[in-house]
Parts: C-alpha cells; sequence; structure tokens
C-alpha cells in the first residue's frame, strides 16, 4: 500500500494551531470532512472512536510521532491525512516528548490487513530520520505531497 | 563474566488484527520488565521490540511468520513471555466486531 491510495492529499495540514491531543484530533478530521473524506453526520462519532482507542494506549510512538486512528462503519475505504506542528502537542506519548508528526487514518470495519498494511506504509517511513526531518520542514500542502510521491518511490524506508 | 545467552524462534502471528498497534504496545510494555535485547524479523526488516514504531513497520498479518532472537541474560524468560503472547493471540478475541486496532 502507498500513501496515494488512502492519505487525501487536499486534507493536509501543515502549521496546524491546536495545542492539545484532542483538539489535534478534531482538527484532522475536520480536515477530512472538508475534503470529502468522511461525511459531516459522522464526524462527531469518528472522532469519539479515535480518542476512544488513545485512551487504550496513546498512539504517540516517540521521536515527535504519533499516528491517531480507528475503525469506524461510515468509511467503505481506509482514508487518512498528514499534519504537522511546529510548536509541538503534549500526546502523551511513549517517550513523554511533544509530537510534530501527525499521520490520522480511519479504517472500515473488517479490514485488518488493510489497515495493518497502512500503518505499515507510514511507519516504515517514519522510521527514516530523513523523511521525518523533511516532512518538519514542509511549509505547503504541496510540499508534503512531493515528499509522500517520493516516500510513495521508495526513496525513503528502506 | 557471566555467559550471553541468545535464543531465537520462528512465531506465527495468530490474531485476526495481526500485529498492529495495541499489540505493538503489550509487546513494548512485555520488554520494561526484562533486561535482554529482542527483536522481530520480518523478510529481512528488524523491529526492536522496544520500539512500537518498528514493530509496526512490519507490517506481520495474521498467518505470517517472524523470526524472534533475544539476546540477554534474562533471554529464556523473555521467549517464554513471548511464546505465550503470540500462543494466546495477544489475548484478543477475535470474534468482537468492536475489538479497537
Amino acid at each position: 500500500m502507498k500513501f496515494a491510495d488512502f492519505i487525501l492529499r487536499e486534507a493536509i495540514r501543515t502549521e496546524i494551531k491546536s495545542t492539545t491531543k484532542e483538539d489535534v484530533i478534531r482538527e484532522m478530521v475536520q480536515s477530512l470532512l472538508s475534503s470529502g473524506g468522511i461525511k459531516e453526520d459522522e464526524y462527531e462519532g469518528i472522532v469519539k472512536a479515535i480518542i476512544r482507542r488513545e485512551e487504550l494506549g496513546s498512539t504517540g510512538l516517540g521521536r515527535g510521532i504519533a499516528v491517531p486512528h480507528s475503525k469506524h462503519p461510515s468509511v467503505d475505504h481506509i482514508v487518512g491525512t498528514v499534519a504537522i506542528s511546529q510548536e509541538g502537542v503534549d500526546f502523551d506519548s511513549l517517550d513523554c516528548e511533544k509530537v510534530y508528526l501527525f499521520f490520522l487514518v480511519v479504517s472500515p470495519p473488517g479490514e485488518p490487513g488493510e489497515h495493518l498494511r497502512a500503518l505499515e506504509h507510514i511507519t516504515r517511513q517514519l522510521r527514516d530520520e530523513t523523511f521525518c526531518r523533511f516532512l518538519k520542514q514542509s511549509k505547503t500542502q504541496e510540499d508534503v505531497c512531493q515528499l509522500l510521491n517520493e516516500a510513495d518511490d521508495n526513496m525513503f524506508g528502506k | 563474566m557471566n555467559a550471553l545467552f541468545t535464543l531465537t524462534r520462528e512465531l506465527e502471528v495468530l490474531n485476526n488484527a495481526g500485529l498492529h498497534t495495541r499489540v505493538a504496545l503489550l509487546l513494548f510494555k512485555t520488554m520494561e520488565r526484562f533486561q535482554s535485547e529482542a527483536n522481530l524479523s520480518k523478510e529481512g526488516r528488524i523491529a526492536s521490540c522496544r520500539s512500537v514504531l518498528d514493530l509496526l513497520s512490519l507490517g506481520a498479518a495474521k498467518g505470517e511468520k517472524v523470526l524472534l532472537t533475544i539476546q540477554g541474560e534474562d533471554a529464556e524468560q523473555v521467549l517464554q513471555e513471548m511464546v505465550t503472547l503470540f500462543e494466546n493471540r495477544f489475548y484478543e478475541d477475535d470474534n468482537m466486531q468492536n475489538t479497537e486496532f
């Protein structure tokens, strides 16, 4: 699986202003809504599902990275987006450090393999420090899209 | 000087959801109780069991096999613990539709 298969390019946000975990999740789900990735009446349900998932264990994986996610019956294929915070957000991360790079994913129930492939692709790139540095430096949606395209072309995470 | 044990074991992922985030967190938390270093590898990619990011990057799905390598003085205890977790499907109920990833 590649970023092109599930990241909604129009939903990508650089320089998000949210300063709390819940607000980051809300801002990112709102970006999915604004770009047509989810339905308006499902917004609150998806936000709550992701927050519930966080309560089972933070997806702040350390090294300034978080992958908030949940499954939700309102989507029939995986949708995701990327957000960057320049200030960093307290996300209850495993290493107790702030998070700067967020990949949010919503998956349909009953497709654990697809969900796993999406997380595999995301985390494979995030293991690459150069990818993380370039992503954090991205100032525009276009910058991020270009980086994701390069990652899809196997330029990172080898 | 104490001998440094290295143990290896091939393990199969048995739960429906595979090695997803909560399972990776479970392995990570398990390792906090031990001194040894443990890696899982799949198709040449190596993941430290002390890194959730690493573990997720394996994308280990149901039915796939991973190679566990443990090195350290409490390697045998780590091996027992890991085998138990894998054999018990990480204590996940595959029939629960609402199991969170």
